[in-house]
């Protein structure tokens, strides 16, 4: 296996693919802190010509190939068995040409058929995309887009994660209320996918097909570049941004606020973003400079005894009009307008407060759950509350259409012991709360690839399938989560620790 | 005991370290306390080997080259000239005087000349006294 | 808790506890700190995300030559991190704790002038001319109520020549003149420490601290100036931690600047016809939180247009060298990618700090790797003493 590795680490040499070698340890695992061996071997193609060669190296030489983004998927899809190639795609569509990615770019935005379009000439009433590399992030998008006030329509709380990343999970987020998942909101996916001879390149531009190949982890192939919807960012006059804080002691009450709050604001709002957290005097340091802002330092300290959530919502002034009369039907509910940079702050705590540290991994399980009838949400937290008496984190969540899905990720010290303390509170937590008369099913948007694959829909597992068979004939891109060598896991059971 | 200075000579391989080759040869005296280090050129000298030389203590630092039109690489003892002309103001700045520092010539054959601008330099910088950096020479 | 001590040790025990705390715990591995750093953007390989990943898991000695050199300590990272991991300080402290067992003679790029310069100060019995630079016409004062801490202005010229930095000090000394401030320039300033500091070697840093901290305080001056964005971020930031209360007011030149324009004890009249766009250096932006009496003075000098760039204040990007110790191979291209940018607003670039303006000349005077329209670098002092009449 060691000349496997030589071979393709001669390969990338001659064939001037930028690579790294040795030990990388930072490689080993990604957010599920799953490990499959530290690998000794990254590539980093730059572009669809790159990346044709390494999928016709692969195949001629039986050697399988794992993508890899920002490596902040918990579902372990991201990380490298040993003799494989581990493929950094950040740089794929996002480099000048002298191969550097480019801090400073002009986002090439195209219509609806992939026309290019002028965006400082574009009105906000179209539909358009950004024709984007998969390296790139929601984060540089949304700062390139800015002085065109635009912004990328369906952004994850890890808005650090790569188009490619997005697509693979199919992750939805922020504008998921107004665009669907990511997979949704793409109009044109091109990959580089395998022949039994070499490579293949693809565009996949019908709906139904992207829609199906969303949340395929990398198994069909090296996604090159994506049009991915982008959304205007409404003038100051039109765009609204509210902040509702809601408390009280009781749990059961504060429940029942938010879910009927939410249910009457489904009925009667459209927004962009519907994000909340659950609020202790933990979330931030207390140095954190956002304790002392004038306008959103006060909700960081919640009265002892009370449970504070705080819920924000990002949308037209026309769509959220009814918003502020639903909020003081609600005697627990305290609305405040807040200003665009100011909504920005409050998500960068929520972002933080989702995230894992490295001395914590999240243990998944019940990363998150979907509550479809808002008026059960009481009763949820309730139980929610008592299972965690205790615990450290807190929950955070999203207001979509179709539900309330909360994410809740038990944090642990990397040790034996305590992840398997988390994974007992995890139990516990699923036990109380996934039951079908409080409308709670398992949504299963992060989880450790044991948990989304091992206790996934079955169907999903033939699609799955059926999609590797259809793009992958070779089988080089990932083949280890589909072969079941690990006993019906999907990535194995060893950590990082 | 009167003090003995210390001197660093930077002796461009083709005139001033073989003039002080012959002078050596010739058993001409020069003063024991100039350590010769031998370049190919002068043109080499960069700041850092004067300040350097300076920091571990040596009371003065002699640049010694060939005669201007006479340089093996033709320009290196100009460019010499120039840093050293710009190094010595940063001597008088940090207070080690520029005084201590020295660019002259001799060529192959000239090793009297050699122990004679040596000699005079180190009579200089005698009674200039110790560099303010010598008490903690490395 | 047992498998949390263990873990925190890794990091380095050199390290302050608070900074390893910051760091592992800290840390959520976003990578949005690798997405913004330049020198990634050069060398894919280099992530200040990894870095922390691999010294948390690998043991405090993890961090290769080149990640702890080829740090800027611009702080862009930690500008963007959404728990504010100092990476910077972390990446200073870690060259203390390994700086000793590398095998490296001088960080200092420059053939290690720098750092000799820095030490040689840091000895006691020097008696250097510190005026001799400042030339005719212009008045300086051994007591006075406001100290000019000129940093390396007396010398830097002697390497490179090519910038004539004296200048910036002298138009701060003509300004204030003009203001009727006869400022105080001591024989006894020495080296501020800033590359000590950041390099990793703090003994000769707090000599220099020391030293600096006594002479200033014997002046019974009420406010120290400094044309330097990195003299500034020591004296006013970083000096404290170490010697105490100065008793002084620190400010940037920029901040005096603003003052006595606003209260119009310097006239600037003369116009001065350029368009302009101007760099936020690290040390004054990111680091001291400065980013308004620049842009203030350069509202006030008549005749100037100015023009942002994109990237500006808490988003600059940096001028591609930091503490004189990463200039390497990569260095230009991001030059390349700042002056792009620059060369798009405006033809002349001006800057607050003379090692900005030192970089920048150096790479535009030596060989860019891409065409590069005319751009000329200005001090953003001597523009304004372009103005007085």
């Amino acid at each position: 296996m060691a000349d496997a590795i030589q071979e393709a680490q001669e390969f990338l040499q001659e064939a001037g693919i930028v690579h790294d070698a040795g030990e990388l340890r930072g490689y080993a695992s990604d957010a599920s802190f799953l490990t499959l061996g530290t690998p000794s071997l990254v590539a980093f193609p730059r572009d669809e010509a790159e990346c044709v060669r390494l999928v016709e190296f692969a195949v001629r030489h039986g050697m399988a190939i794992v993508p890899r983004a920002t490596g902040s998927s918990t579902a372990g899809a991201s990380i490298a068995p040993p003799g494989s190639i581990l493929v950094d795609m950040e740089r794929v569509g996002a480099c000048d040409a002298r191969g550097h990615r480019r801090g400073l770019f002009t986002p090439q935005a195209v219509d609806a058929k992939g026309r290019p379009v002028d965006l400082a000439k574009a009105g906000p009433g179209e539909e358009l995309y950004v024709r984007a590399g998969a390296g790139r992030t929601a984060d540089e998008m949304n700062r390139a887009l800015a002085r065109h006030r635009w912004v990328v329509g369906v952004v994850p709380s890890s808005s650090y994660s790569t188009f490619g990343g997005n697509f693979a999970t199919n992750a939805r987020g922020n504008g998921t209320p107004a665009y669907g998942a990511f997979g949704d909101a793409l109009n044109r996916v091109r990959l580089v996918t395998s022949s039994k001879e070499g490579a293949r390149v693809l565009e996949v531009t019908d709906q139904e097909e992207i829609r199906r190949l969303g949340g395929n982890h990398g198994l069909c192939g090296l996604v090159t570049e994506l049009d991915v919807r982008i959304a205007p960012i409404p003038r100051a006059e039109d765009m609204l941004c509210v902040i509702l804080r809601i408390e009280s002691e009781d749990p059961e009450r504060l429940g029942s606020a938010i879910g009927g709050l939410m249910k009457r604001v489904a009925a009667s709002c459209r927004y962009f973003a519907g994000e909340f957290l659950f609020i202790d005097s933990g979330v931030v340091r207390p140095s954190d400079p956002i304790r002392k802002d004038a306008v959103l330092g006060v909700y960081f300290d919640p009265p002892a005894g009370k449970r504070r959530m705080v819920l924000l919502y990002r949308g037209t002034r026309d769509g959220m009009a009814a918003l502020p009369g639903i909020a003081a039907e609600f005697p627990d509910v305290a609305l405040r307008e807040i200003t665009y940079p100011q909504f920005q702050a409050m998500m960068k705590v929520r972002t933080a407060a989702t995230g894992k540290s490295l001395q914590r991994v999240n243990v998944p399980g019940c990363e998150d759950f979907i509550i479809y009838d808002p008026a059960r949400f009481g009763q949820v937290l309730v139980r929610m509350f008592a299972a965690l008496e205790g615990a450290d984190g807190r929950p955070v969540g999203h207001h979509y259409p179709d539900g309330i899905v909360v994410h809740y990720r038990p944090q642990a010290p990397l040790a034996r012991k305590a992840i398997e303390d988390a994974w007992a509170l995890n139990l516990r937590l699923r036990e109380a709360v996934l039951r079908e008369d409080l409308t709670v099913e398992d949504r299963k948007e992060h989880g450790l690839g044991l948990a989304l694959f091992r206790d996934g829909p079955k169907s999903r597992h033939a699609e799955l399938r059926a999609l590797k068979a259809r793009y992958d004939p070779a089988n080089v891109f990932s083949p280890h989560l589909l072969d079941g060598r690990a006993e019906g896991a999907f990535v194995g059971t060893r950590f990082m620790f | 005991m009167s003090f003995e200075p210390a001197v660093a000579a930077f002796c461009c391989n083709w005139c001033g370290y073989s003039a002080a080759d012959q002078a050596g040869a010739a058993k001409l005296e020069y003063p024991a306390g100039v350590r010769i280090v031998r370049l190919q050129c002068t043109g080499m000298v960069d700041p850092y080997f004067v300040l350097r030389a300076f920091e571990r203590g040596y009371d003065g630092v002699l640049v010694v080259g060939c005669h201007f039109g006479s340089c093996h690489y033709k320009s290196g003892n100009h460019q010499a000239r120039e840093q050293l002309d710009r190094v010595a103001p940063m001597l008088q700045a940090l207070g080690i005087g520029q005084q201590r520092l020295l660019m002259t010539a001799a060529s192959a054959a000239e090793g009297p000349v050699f122990a004679a601008k040596a000699t005079e330099f180190v009579e200089l910088v005698k009674r200039l006294g110790p560099s303010p950096l010598r008490e903690v020479a490395r | 808790m047992s498998s949390a001590a263990p873990a925190l040790a890794a990091v380095g025990d050199a390290l302050d506890p608070a900074l390893r705390i910051l760091t592992t715990e800290g840390c959520v591995q976003c990578n949005k700190c690798t997405f913004n750093c330049p020198v990634h953007r050069v060398d894919v390989t280099f992530s200040p995300r990894k870095v922390i990943l691999q010294a948390y898991l690998g043991g405090g000695d993890a961090v290769s030559e080149r990640d702890l050199w080829a740090c800027l300590t611009c702080g862009e990272c930690q500008a963007v991190c959404p728990t504010e991991v100092p990476y910077p300080a972390f990446i200073r402290a870690k060259r203390e704790q390994l700086r000793p067992v590398m095998d490296r003679a001088a960080p200092c790029k420059h053939g290690g002038f720098k750092e000799v310069v820095a030490r040689i100060q840091a000895r006691p019995g020097l008696k250097p001319d510190r005026r001799a630079w400042i030339g005719e016409g212009l008045k300086v004062a051994d007591k006075g109520e406001v100290v000019y801490f000129t940093g390396c202005l007396p010398y830097l010229d002697g390497i490179f020549s090519y910038c004539d930095s004296a200048s910036i000090g002298r138009a701060a000394i003509r300004l204030m003149n003009a203001a009727g401030i006869v400022p105080v320039v001591a024989n006894a300033e020495r080296c501020c420490g800033h590359d000590s500091l950041w390099n990793g070697d703090t003994e000769t840093y707090r000599k220099l601290a020391g030293a600096n901290a006594a002479w200033i305080r014997k002046t019974g001056a009420k406010r120290l100036v400094t044309t330097c964005a990195e003299c500034y971020s020591m004296l006013k930031h970083e000096y404290p931690k170490v010697t105490g209360d100065l008793g002084v007011e620190v400010l940037h030149f920029s901040e005096l600047l603003e003052e006595l324009v606003a209260s119009g004890k310097v006239k600037l009249t003369k116009p001065v016809d350029l368009q302009v766009t101007y760099q936020d250096p690290c040390r004054l932006g990111r680091h001291a939180k400065e980013y308004d009496a620049p842009r203030a003075v350069l509202k006030a000098i008549p005749g100037v247009k100015f023009v942002e760039m994109d990237r500006i204040r808490e988003n600059s990007m940096c001028c591609g060298v930091g503490a004189y110790s990463t200039c390497d191979a990569q260095t230009k291209f991001m030059q390349q990618e700042r002056l792009e940018e620059a060369a798009s607003k405006a033809e002349t670039l001006v800057t607050a700090c003379p090692h900005c303006r030192i970089h920048f000349s150096c790479y535009i005077d030596g060989r860019p790797v891409d065409p590069l329209p005319a751009l000329k670098i200005v001090d953003l002092t001597v523009l304004a003493a372009q103005a007085l009449e």
